[in-house]
């Protein structure tokens, strides 16, 4: 069953890690005929796409849930949100088809909405993408390295009502690479204190086309 | 909303999801349609304090109840603390971001004496006067304790309008009732704590008054006023089965210490060792059944989700229908993948069928608790576990596929000599033995043998009571001995800091000179005393010494068997005269077998009439 849900309000505060459990927990509770793994500590068989940082918002998470047997997604849905605590709640479900792939495997883009108040960014937004290149320190596990993050900004729209600015961007998210919005976000303005929101989750379709990654069986 | 104030400062702490509720079966009503707020304070990190088992059963308790609301307070973590104070954010509840200050009662739960500088400190990041004398000029709300540590309340006289000593289960509800009518009626602070005091279980210190002697000691306490009660009963609930337990409890999002379904199988030990708190607090010992238990589980796993679930008591080894209990549980919930966790086992408990059906689910640590390394000094202290009893269980153990186990120690306790210490390692040693005595195919690798020392702190209403404690120099030079007894392959060696418990001394038995201690504490920035990264041990002795006192005079302090003790007021059941006999034999080396054995008479029997089980 492949399953979106919004994480929002009080509920941006809990780590990748805790998520995981919360649903796993919910799972069980909704008694829904979940899959366990084999092995020493046996847990419900589910899969993310991607993992969201700590205090962004969401309306588009997905995961994918392994059922032993059959639920109709209306009725996967319904159950599970009667389990999830408000601002954790399932927005579309579908059944996953034969052999559809991983989702964290197909995953290409992430789109962000962001407010900044009371700042006019267009000017940075537009420079930012006339530059050839933007490089900046990364930080990762293995510590700090400069990186291009320009060609993982594959779009940017900048739009300012005269008092705060509001931004929506399509950022590189895939296994291998992935640009975090709060990066990018540092680079056009360093400092600002903005409230940031995942809005879609896109794969790669024929002709490299956008999609979105719920509807994307293939 | 107090939430759009507090979401700006979560992204530069650590775990933010510590300061924001919303977690799922949290209680959820309209504080306009209540009539009396309740706000259960934890004086610890939120991961331990949503942990404990006494905050679940009284959060169900209340909330049960429509026209009451218990919310949660934790100690806020240091940086959270600091952002908290630079934007001037008063300490609030997770449920409805209300400020602890517009709450009705503030009730801390006291579980340990290294927790009362959170106390101070989170009554006044809520900007709650600290004592009762100035909360009655400003009218803020009632400051309630309840907990193991109430059975000594005197280091919180003044600042605590009410103790609540006992099981809390039937008094929380009771002091909501009577709060609920008197503010209804209109009347006077000292009113209402005047009708509070005259309920079993109540301590109301402003009514009472220490004496002091011509050097300062502590000459006795003394009630200012005879429609008080002069000694105050614990309140002990009779029948575990009809106490009520939840049936839901909250499930946090973050990880938490006890993170799991627990289980209270039964309340109170039969042990009697002497050193024990905890074992004397709680007599007797009382069981739920085992049809209660499984209902419990199968209600609390369905409203939870949980994959794991424990069973809690002071000793669950003892739990009469252990086996049956796992067996069933495994049966019922196994399927689903529920692990069982069995965390106290005892050496002599029936380890062999049960540790079994653990295993086939999930193996938790296998540790196992001597506290004194000769047969001597295990005798001295009751603690009826042998050598051989402690052979044969690992081995027993070795052989069923474990590789790792805990040795729990103390030192410092009375008649110890470096004998005894010798016998702590003579047991390390025994355990590697039993180790290679199981054959090489048959045995998992990886042995690893944990020896943990802890420091001895002697307790009120223990045959210890009266028993100083080691000086900080005479605890660091056993230790330094162990360690070098200790360097063995395979084991490591543990040991705490005795700075804490050399503290922890002081404020188990102290009287009411502690409170200007704590109080200059606090102002020194002392908090989270039981956390190495916050312990401040010199702002401590500062504060000892502004009040022209030492911490040795009260953890070194041999009290004589006739001096009056700073809580005598308390009854807890057991009576002097049974701890008098219990230390003199302990002095002999002579062992009083487990209740469940012998009647010691220890004075529970009387106290609750007849509901010592033991004693039939
Ligand atoms: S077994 Fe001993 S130490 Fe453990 S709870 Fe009972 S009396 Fe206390
Ligand atoms: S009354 Fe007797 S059996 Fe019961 S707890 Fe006391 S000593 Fe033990």
């Amino acid at each position: 069953m492949i399953a979106e849900f919004e994480k929002k309000g009080r509920m941006v505060w809990f780590s990748h890690l805790d998520l995981q459990s919360t649903m796993q927990r919910a799972l069980r509770r909704a008694e829904l005929p979940v899959r366990f793994s084999q092995g020493f500590n046996p847990h419900v068989e589910l899969a993310f796409a991607t993992a969201l940082s700590v205090g962004a918002e969401s309306l588009c998470e997905l995961m994918d849930v392994e059922l032993a047997e059959e639920v109709a997604p209306a009725d996967f849905l319904m159950r599970l949100n009667a389990c999830l605590p408000e601002g954790l709640q399932v927005r579309r479900a579908r059944l996953a088809q034969e052999g559809e792939p991983a989702l964290a495997a197909r995953l290409a883009e992430a789109e962000y909405a962001v407010c900044v108040p009371g700042r006019d960014l267009r000017a940075a937004a537009a420079d930012f993408l006339a530059a050839p290149a933007v490089v900046v320190e990364k930080r990762s596990k293995k510590g700090v390295k400069p990186v291009d993050i320009r060609p993982l900004v594959h779009a940017l729209r900048c739009a300012f009502d005269g008092a705060d600015s509001r931004l929506e961007m399509i950022l590189e998210q895939t296994n291998a690479q992935s640009l975090k919005a709060e990066l990018l976000l540092e680079t056009l303005c360093a400092g600002a204190r903005c409230a940031c929101a995942r809005t879609a989750l896109y794969a790669r379709g024929a002709f490299g086309r956008r999609v979105e990654l719920f509807e994307a069986a293939k | 909303m107090l939430y759009d104030a507090i979401a700006p400062l979560l992204p530069s702490v650590q775990k933010p999801a510590r300061y924001t509720g919303g977690e799922v079966n949290m209680a959820k009503k309209d504080p306009k349609n209540v009539r009396v707020r309740f706000a259960f304070c934890f004086p610890d990190t939120y991961e331990v304090g949503m942990s404990h088992l006494g905050m679940k059963i009284l959060y169900h308790i209340l909330n049960k109840r429509e026209e009451f609301y218990c919310e949660r307070v934790f100690a806020p973590w240091m940086d959270m603390e600091r952002a908290m104070r630079e934007n001037r954010i008063p300490l609030y509840s997770l449920e409805t971001f209300t400020p602890v200050k517009e709450f009705d009662l503030v009730g801390f739960t006291l579980q340990y004496e290294m927790s009362y500088s959170n106390v101070l400190n989170m009554l006044d990041l809520s900007g709650i006067p600290l004592t009762w004398k100035e909360r009655d000029e400003q009218d803020a709300p009632f400051v309630v304790c309840g907990g193991p540590c109430a059975f000594n309340p005197e280091p919180l006289a003044d600042f605590v309008d009410l103790f609540m000593v006992g099981d809390g289960e039937e008094q929380i509800l009771e002091l909501c009732e009577h709060y609920d009518a008197w503010k209804a009626r209109g009347g006077s602070r000292e009113e209402f704590l005047l009708e509070m005091a005259n309920i079993e279980g109540n301590y109301v210190p402003r009514f009472y008054e220490a004496q002091y002697d011509g050097s300062g000691e502590f000459a006795g306490l003394r009630r200012t006023r005879d429609d008080v009660p002069e000694r105050i009963r614990k309140r002990c609930i009779a029948d575990l089965d009809s106490a009520d337990y939840p049936d839901k409890i909250i499930v946090p999002f973050t990880e938490i210490v006890h993170d799991r379904v627990m289980l209270e199988v039964a309340r109170g030990c039969t042990r009697g060792c002497r050193f024990c708190q905890a074992g004397m607090l709680y007599r007797p010992q009382r069981e739920r059944s085992l049809a209660r238990l499984e209902e419990l589980a199968r209600k609390l796993l369905s409203s939870t989700g949980y994959e794991e679930i424990s069973l809690s008591s002071l000793s669950t080894g003892d739990y009469s229908h252990l086996p049956e209990l796992a067996r069933d549980l495994m049966q019922e919930h196994g399927c689903k993948k529920v692990a069982l966790s069995l965390p106290s086992l005892r050496i002599d408990s029936v380890l062999g069928d049960t540790l079994e059906q653990t295993q086939a689910v999930r193996k938790t640590g296998l540790t196992f608790a001597p506290e004194a390394g000769t047969q001597r000094l295990r005798d001295v202290i009751n603690k009826g576990v042998t050598e051989q009893q402690l052979y044969d269980s690992v081995l027993d153990a070795f052989s069923k596929g474990w590789s790792g186990v805990k040795l729990y120690f103390m030192i410092g306790l009375p008649t110890e000599t470096y004998e005894d210490l010798d016998g702590i390692a003579h047991l390390a040693k025994r355990v590697l033995d039993a180790y290679f005595a199981v054959p090489k195919e048959q045995r998992q690798k990886g042995l690893r043998v944990g020896v943990s020392a802890s420091s001895f702190v002697p307790k009120p209403f223990t045959p210890f009571q009266w028993e100083p404690q080691n000086s900080i120099e005479e605890l660091q030079e056993k230790q330094r001995y162990l360690k070098e007894q200790l360097r063995l392959r395979s084991v490591t060696f543990n040991w705490h800091e005795p700075h804490l418990s050399f503290l922890e001394a002081a404020f188990a038995r102290g009287d009411r000179r502690l409170c200007g201690v704590l109080l200059q504490a606090h102002k020194r920035g002392c908090r989270f005393d039981g956390w190495t990264e916050a312990f401040d041990f010199d702002a401590w002795m500062a504060a000892f010494a502004d009040c022209g006192l030492t911490c040795a005079q009260f953890a070194q302090k041999r009290y004589a068997l006739d001096a009056p003790l700073p809580w005598d007021h308390i009854d807890a059941g057991v009576t002097k005269a049974f701890l008098r006999r219990e230390w003199e034999k302990a002095l002999r080396g002579e062992v009083s077998p487990d209740c469940r054995v012998h009647c010691h008479g220890c004075g529970i029997n009387q106290f609750c009439k007849g509901v010592c089980k033991s004693c039939e």
